[in-house]
């Protein structure tokens, strides 16, 4: 009787699982159909929860577009704006281009340009404080009219952010809910399953640009690494990024797949706080500087994802002032002897410096989101060992870090933060009322020069001042930079044309990659 | 009956509330300076200025007091609003809605595979204790349990999706998408079942009433699945109704490696974010849930075993 129940269970069992694998198999051969009219599938990283995000538009899925956009060698060009001249010191008037339609056939006109500006500018803080634009009006056909609140001589770099790409009034409902995104980039919208999660975009015939070769781009969200590792390597996917550390090796080997290093616009910093000891003292702040291994930190923790760093700028960006980084090589002899010169020295014999009998004990805040924060934490650890520093590592989560930074209660916390804007990097990070400034740095050179900039026009020589201003700080060390990153895109071989851009919010795709695969069987 | 469904109904209201209370006041307990993490998830960048910040704190309410937030917030609650979200700008309620699907096939599928694995291997296990069948059976029920979710399910891509080529990687949509994640999760689930069954049965055996029903010369098929099968089933069913609400509100893991947009990486997302209605309408969502599997896990005993009534007047 028993056995009868047992056999029928495993019976059913066998059927579905066949059944099953059956729809499998029907389901991948048709991938394979599809990719004969060149279709690209992208692993993405997040589930989608809304159309309405810039990036996803503009750099991703390449529906939308922006007036301006700056290129990988940090030029801005010319996109649906051909022109731009500042009329007045808070006025500008952009000119757009003639002839580009909307994914529905409509003529873009100044005034829907206006309309989609003037619509994010209201929503979005950070464009308002990047813009600092107060109006935007059609003054002609093709004309748009931009005032800012105060002078802006960065409006046109500031334009170039996704966020303010130009959407059809069509794409939304009556309560300005997007619900369609209508652009007019090289892609259009196609769908956007919420139950997979997945975004198809496909090829707009008729843009004024390049036609892209790819007919569709089908986004796939995978938010695990290793899963997206995994997914590359059997070819469910034909591109991605943001693989893990760990893996690139292995993935390199596999036929088929070949993985790519960027640098990428985002640092890993050592926040001191200079407020009290020891870090008050520049000797100290200098002697971590030498203690730190860089080189051996990007090979053995960051599997060589990452470049090492004195500066915080990527090093072909025009405004990297190179020349700071031989300004601290890794030399614990010389640390050790600037300890002693500060009067942290080892009386007692336990490997640790002291000075008035307090031990020179500090703790390393770190949060683990980005997976190569904690290792590099302990790497810091056993490096300031070596010169008699007694560090503790404690992974914490963001909140609790800056809370705790807030109420003055730390000592060094090991942060991650987008470097991308230099001018606001440089003013946040150190100007003495800047955001992200939690060592309390003031330097009135550094905010006499930052100020200079802001009303400085020529790029050329905005960044003469960025590269000066990296000199001071390279001195003052407020902060320790340890290295940039590095982003891992992984792709099958077949996928082409990739190009990549570090003004680009990290994980974005090109419209000119195409797919060059041998038909076989 | 019907009165004690309808009192448990009502119970319902306080204890959503009570939820609803709880995870607002801790969501503020925990340290975190949410206009910051909310412009951080929205805007996508970590540079903000001091006035930009103060714009989304406006923005989310965070400048209001504590109790006029919870009061706001539960003024559009009585009105069937659910509120918007505060990275996606989208209805709390079409969020959720969207992510329900997911969530609820793993969870049917899995307890599927549980209840098909675990009942035919308690069982045999039951029946002949101490065989090498039943050695088997729990040393693989232990290693069932000890294994950690995320890595059985990578080795099982490695295995079925990579080397064999079976299944595909991860995403959901068709039913091969589901085998791999839904056997993950319910193998797992399974390991406990099976001792428990087992454990329940054994005692069961044991009982009066068993040799009894032997000895007025019933056959052992029948005084197993009459007699035994039926009393062993109390445990067994609370057990199975508490690993239900486990897999529709703690499928994070599985959702995340196996690329399933469910409820379970709708929360974690909320909670990193400070996105406050979100993680609300989940929560509600899930006491929701919880407490109706709960009301039919208790209903089930009435039928199960006729000595349980509910309601007054029986006795």
């Amino acid at each position: 009787m028993l056995k009868k129940y047992l056999l029928s269970c495993f019976i059913c069992l066998f059927l579905v699982s066949f059944t099953l694998t059956g729809c499998g198999q029907q389901a991948s051969s048709t991938s394979e159909g599809q990719q004969a009219e060149q279709v690209l599938v992208v692993g993405a990283r997040d589930f989608v929860r809304t159309l309405d995000n810039g990036f996803l538009l503009v750099e991703k899925t390449h529906i939308a577009e922006t007036l301006l956009t700056m290129d990988e060698n940090y030029r801005i060009q010319p996109v649906l704006a051909t022109s731009w001249k500042q009329v007045e010191d808070n006025v500008w008037e952009f000119t757009l281009r003639e002839g580009v339609r909307f994914h529905d056939g409509a003529p873009l006109t100044a005034a829907d340009a206006a309309y989609a500006i003037e619509r994010v500018v209201n929503a979005n803080p950070r464009v308002k404080g990047l813009t600092k634009i107060t109006s935007v009006m059609a003054a002609g056909d093709q004309t748009l009219r931009i005032t800012t609140g105060e002078l802006n001589l960065l409006l046109p770099e500031a334009l170039t952010g996704a966020d303010l790409c130009i959407l059809s009034r069509e794409s939304f409902n009556e309560k300005g809910e997007l619900t369609r995104p209508i652009g007019t980039g090289p892609f259009k919208f196609t769908s956007w399953d919420q139950a997979t999660g997945e975004v198809i975009v496909e090829k707009n015939f008729n843009y004024w640009g390049a036609v892209p070769r790819l007919s569709k781009m089908v986004f796939k969200p995978i938010p695990d690494a290793n899963t997206r590792a995994l997914a590359l390597e059997k070819g469910e996917i034909d591109f991605t990024f943001d693989l893990p550390y760990g893996e690139l090796d292995r993935l390199n080997k596999v036929p088929g797949v070949k993985v790519a290093l960027y640098p990428e616009p985002r640092i890993y910093r050592l926040e001191l706080n200079m407020t009290r000891e020891p870090f008050n003292d520049l000797r100290v702040r200098q002697a971590l500087n030498h203690a730190i291994d860089r080189t051996g930190i990007v090979k053995n923790v960051l599997h060589d994802c990452g470049t090492a760093t004195i500066g915080p700028f990527v090093q072909d960006a025009p405004w990297c002032n190179r020349e700071v980084e031989g300004s601290y090589s890794y030399d614990p002899d010389k640390a050790r002897s600037l300890l002693t010169e500060a009067g942290w020295v080892d009386k007692n014999g336990d490997g640790i410096r002291e000075k008035d009998g307090k031990p020179f004990a500090i703790t390393i805040m770190t949060w683990s989101s980005r997976p190569g924060m904690p290792p590099m934490a302990e790497a810091l650890q056993a490096q300031f060992r070596e010169i008699g520093i007694d560090a503790k590592v404690q992974i914490l989560e963001y909140g609790t870090i800056y809370d705790n930074v807030k109420k003055g209660n730390w000592d060094t916390v090991l942060a991650s933060f987008q470097t991308s804007d230099p001018h606001k990097y440089l003013a946040s990070v150190y100007g003495s009322n800047g955001s992200q400034n939690v060592a309390k740095y003031v330097n009135d050179e550094v905010d006499a020069l930052i100020d200079q900039a802001a009303r400085t026009a020529v790029p050329e020589k905005r960044y003469a001042i960025y590269r000066q201003v990296q000199e001071i700080i390279t001195r003052d060390t407020p902060v320790i930079n340890i290295a940039c990153y590095k982003m891992a895109v992984g792709m099958r071989d077949y996928v082409k044309g990739f190009k990549f851009n570090p003004n680009a919010h990290d994980l974005h795709t090109n419209p000119g990659m195409y797919v060059e695969k041998r038909v076989e069987r | 009956m019907l009165n004690y469904v309808a009192r448990r109904l009502l119970l319902l209201v306080f204890i959503l509330f009570g939820v609803a209370l709880i995870t607002f006041l801790l969501m503020h307990v925990v340290p975190g300076d949410h206009a910051q993490l909310v412009a951080t998830y929205r805007y996508g960048f970590d540079d903000f200025s001091t006035d930009e910040l103060k714009a989304v704190q406006e923005d989310i309410g965070a400048d209001q007091p504590l109790h006029r937030q919870f009061i706001l917030w539960l003024n559009h609650v009585l009105r069937g609003d659910l509120g918007y979200s505060f990275i996606s700008g989208r209805p709390v309620t079409a969020e959720i809605l969207a992510r329900v699907p997911a969530t609820l096939e793993l969870a049917t599928f899995s307890f599927l595979i549980t209840v098909l694995i675990a009942f035919p291997l308690g069982i045999v296990s039951a029946r002949r204790p101490y065989s090498w069948l039943d050695n088997i059976a729990m040393v693989s029920s232990l290693i069932g349990v000890a294994i950690p979710n995320f890595w059985l399910g990578l080795l099982l891509i490695l295995v079925f999706s990579l080397t064999l080529g079976l299944l595909p990687v991860a995403g959901s949509g068709d039913l091969a998408h589901l085998i791999l994640p839904s056997i993950t999760l319910g193998s797992g689930m399974a390991a406990v079942s099976t001792r428990l069954i087992r454990a329940s049965l054994l005692d069961v055996l044991e009982q009066d009433y068993i040799a009894t029903a032997r000895s007025k010369g019933l056959g052992e098929g029948v005084v197993f699945r009459r007699h035994a099968l039926r009393n062993a089933l109390i445990p067994v069913v609370t057990v199975l109704g508490l690993q239900l609400n486990h897999l529709i509100g703690g499928t994070v893991i599985i959702e995340t490696v196996f690329a399933r947009p469910g409820v379970g990486k709708l929360i974690v997302d909320a909670i990193q974010a400070r996105d406050m209605p979100v993680l609300q309408g989940c929560v509600l969502f899930l006491a929701l849930t919880f407490s109706m599997i709960n009301l039919l896990v208790d209903i089930s005993y009435a039928f199960l075993d006729p000595r349980i009534r509910y309601g007054g007047g029986q006795r």
